[in-house]
């Protein structure tokens, strides 16, 4: 066994604002933290970080780590890499969290692989075994039918953490931590894929992966038009408008707002699934929400196996009724 | 242009809860009725891959880890176009972790030689793990870029669209390459029964670990940095309270009683 130490996490500031995964890595971290006996550090990466420090603090770091570079404002494959090789031999953490995001699927595999170590893709859960102190790693697969439990034989073990699955704590301006600003020495940060453009969706309205509650329809829709009736019913409850892969692929709705494990994550309060079978691809990405809801004309559909309160019928004949006993309750 | 695309069989990821089954030594067993394909994501790969031969020349190569000598895999996934395949089996390579598989893919893709772009799927449909693509590029030296939904070749260059959380990037690579495949824009074309037929006739070649030169110590330091512990079926406790009423209407309002006496409108 080597003797690294403690567990990081890579922190994500764009625009100088910590994320939400930020914030949930930190708090799986501190919870495995105080099981081991170990410290929490939050390595933040990017370009003019100052306050995104005591953020971090605020929300459980002991130490937070900065590189502040121009070149290093967004993510790019091989400078980030850089980066995150050189921390990970400086400062020999023996557990490493990385968000599994759009940057952490591109950076963690070539990472681990680079430091001579193990990853744990995508885990929903983590663990530290009683009598050994490991760590283990749950991560679905064959879609979420099976869960499998993986563990590191090298360190630092490098583990992706799927959004939505880990309790941020409560801020709290009150902790205290240190700020360590890192010089790596690594001269001028190049990638050889370089970023030509951004170009990002505009919302109208309540984030999908923000919102609290979520409306959420299937191939049962039948048709864009169906759609408005969700729309509506999403207005009054203060929520989002979801989709299956099934809409989103029959051109119904656009692809930005697939529920599932290749489409978002969410983990609303309520989750009211219409029209949709409830497949485990996308029970992935809703499962997580504190009530789901299915309507459904079909009794047998999967989704009654994985919703807590559900009603058997046409939609269209279910939803208008429900959303003006929503709006009597709401406004009584 | 000559392109390489990785290609994994999976058992088919709509096959029902009810299909898997953890086997004696921990591993997944999935039921017989259940029918092998090509992995959704690959599909994506192979015809981004058509496509760009299809408008720069070269060939499509396909190359596949598998765990049996059998080539018809193959021979079906060459009827929509592509051009060769090679297929690596060998003992030493059973059971192995992502790392280990990309080491295989990575050797039998240097064997190859000569690639301009190679593409894979952005995670295995069965494991969504997400891992082989990104470390065949590391093993080989290669820039990569991950979840990409479109490939466009400028002169010697490539522009890609990868997505990330709420829009697009495009990114201009030098080539070679690797991308790994996202599904939203490439729907793999069909064969005709003509296609299937003269596929028979395309070359696959067959290669053991001694061919593409593995190691046996690199490979053994490679599969061994991950355990898989144990693996399980997860048992959902939710148990669906199904709100009736006399007519539709009646059970729509029942609901939405029942959800602001739970206090959750
Ligand atoms: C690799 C891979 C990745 C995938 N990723 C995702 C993903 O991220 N997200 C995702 O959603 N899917 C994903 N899928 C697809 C997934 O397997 C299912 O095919 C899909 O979720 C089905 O969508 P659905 O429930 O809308 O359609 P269906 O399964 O066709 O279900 C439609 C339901 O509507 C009901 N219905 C019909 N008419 C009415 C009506 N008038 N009123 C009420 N109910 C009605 C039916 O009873 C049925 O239960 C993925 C698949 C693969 C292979
Ligand atoms: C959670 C988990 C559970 C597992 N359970 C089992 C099990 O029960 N039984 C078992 O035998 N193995 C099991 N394995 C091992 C698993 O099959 C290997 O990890 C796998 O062969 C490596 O690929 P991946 O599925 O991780 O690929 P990913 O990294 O998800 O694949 C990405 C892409 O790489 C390419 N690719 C991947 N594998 C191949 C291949 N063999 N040939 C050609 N291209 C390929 C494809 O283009 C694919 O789209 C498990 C692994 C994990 C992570």
């Amino acid at each position: 066994m080597s003797d690294n130490s403690g567990i990081m996490i890579l922190a994500e500031a764009p625009n100088g604002k910590i994320t939400g995964l930020t914030t949930e890595l930190l708090g799986a971290g501190r919870r495995i933290a105080d099981i081991a006996g170990e410290k929490v550090s939050a390595l933040a990466v990017g370009a003019g970080l100052s306050g995104v420090e005591a953020e971090l603090i605020a929300f459980g770091a002991n130490t937070v780590y900065t590189v502040d570079d121009p070149s290093l404002g967004r993510y790019t494959g091989d400078a980030y890499l850089s980066v995150l090789e050189k921390v990970c031999q400086q400062l020999t953490p023996r557990i490493l969290l990385i968000g599994h995001n759009s940057t952490g699927r591109d950076l963690a595999p070539r990472l681990a692989f680079r430091l001579r170590t193990g990853l744990a893709p995508d885990c929903v859960d983590l663990q530290i075994d009683n009598s050994t102190g490991a760590l283990v790693a749950i991560k679905p697969a064959y879609g979420g039918n099976v869960m499998a439990m993986l563990a590191s034989k090298s360190q630092p073990e490098v583990v992706t953490v799927r959004p939505k699955t880990q309790e941020p704590l409560e801020r709290d301006a009150g902790r205290s931590g240190d700020v360590v600003k890192l010089d790596l020495g690594l001269g001028t940060l190049a990638s050889r894929a370089k970023v030509l453009d951004r170009i990002m969706h505009t919302y109208t309205g309540i984030k999908l992966e923000d919102a609290e509650v979520v409306v959420s329809g299937g191939r049962g829709i039948g048709g864009p038009e169906g759609f408005k009736l969700l729309e509506e019913l999403a207005r009054s409850l203060n929520g989002a408008v979801g989709a299956s892969r099934a809409a989103v692929d029959a051109g119904w709705v656009p692809s930005d707002m697939q529920v599932g494990i290749t489409g978002k994550i969410v983990s609303p309060r309520l989750y009211i699934a219409v029209g949709i079978s409830g497949s485990v691809q996308h029970m992935a990405g809703c499962s997580r929400a504190k009530t789901i809801v299915a309507i459904n004309k079909d009794s047998e559909a999967p989704i009654f196996e994985r919703a807590h309160l559900g009603v058997v019928g046409d939609y269209k004949n279910v939803l208008p009724q429900f959303h003006e006993t929503c709006r009597e309750l709401l406004v009584g | 242009m000559n392109i390489i695309a990785t290609v994994k069989q999976v058992p088919d990821p709509e096959a029902p809860a009810g299909a898997f089954r953890i086997g004696p030594d921990d591993r997944v067993m999935v039921s017989p009725t259940v029918s092998s394909v090509l992995s959704p994501y690959d599909e994506s790969a192979v015809e981004a891959a058509l496509q760009l031969r299809d408008a720069h020349g070269g060939k499509v190569s396909l190359v596949c880890l598998g765990t049996e000598p059998d080539d018809s895999f193959l021979h079906e996934a060459m009827a929509t176009g592509a051009d060769e395949a090679y297929l690596v089996v060998d003992d030493m390579f059973q059971n192995g972790d992502a790392f280990a598989t990309a080491y295989a893919l990575s050797k039998a893709i240097a064997k190859i030689g000569e690639y301009d772009l190679i593409v894979c799927g952005r995670q295995a449909s069965d494991t969504d793990a997400g891992v082989v693509g990104s470390v065949i590029a590391e093993s080989l030296g290669l820039p990569s870029a991950t979840v990409i939904r479109k490939i466009e070749v400028v002169g010697d260059k490539l522009n890609a669209e990868r997505v990330i959380e709420d829009g697009i990037e495009v990114l201009e690579l030098p080539l070679p390459a690797l991308l790994t495949m996202t599904s939203e824009l490439y729907t793999l074309r069909y064969a005709s029964v003509m296609d299937i037929m003269s596929a028979s006739e395309k070359p696959v070649t067959i290669w053991s670990a001694s061919d593409i030169g593995a190691d046996a110590v690199e490979l053994d330091d490679l599969a061994n940095r991950s355990i898989l512990r144990k693996q399980f079926i997860p048992v959902s406790q939710t148990q669906c309270e199904v709100i009736g009423g006399d007519s539709a209407q009646e059970a729509a309002a029942n609901l939405a009683q029942a959800l602001r006496s739970r206090k959750v409108i």
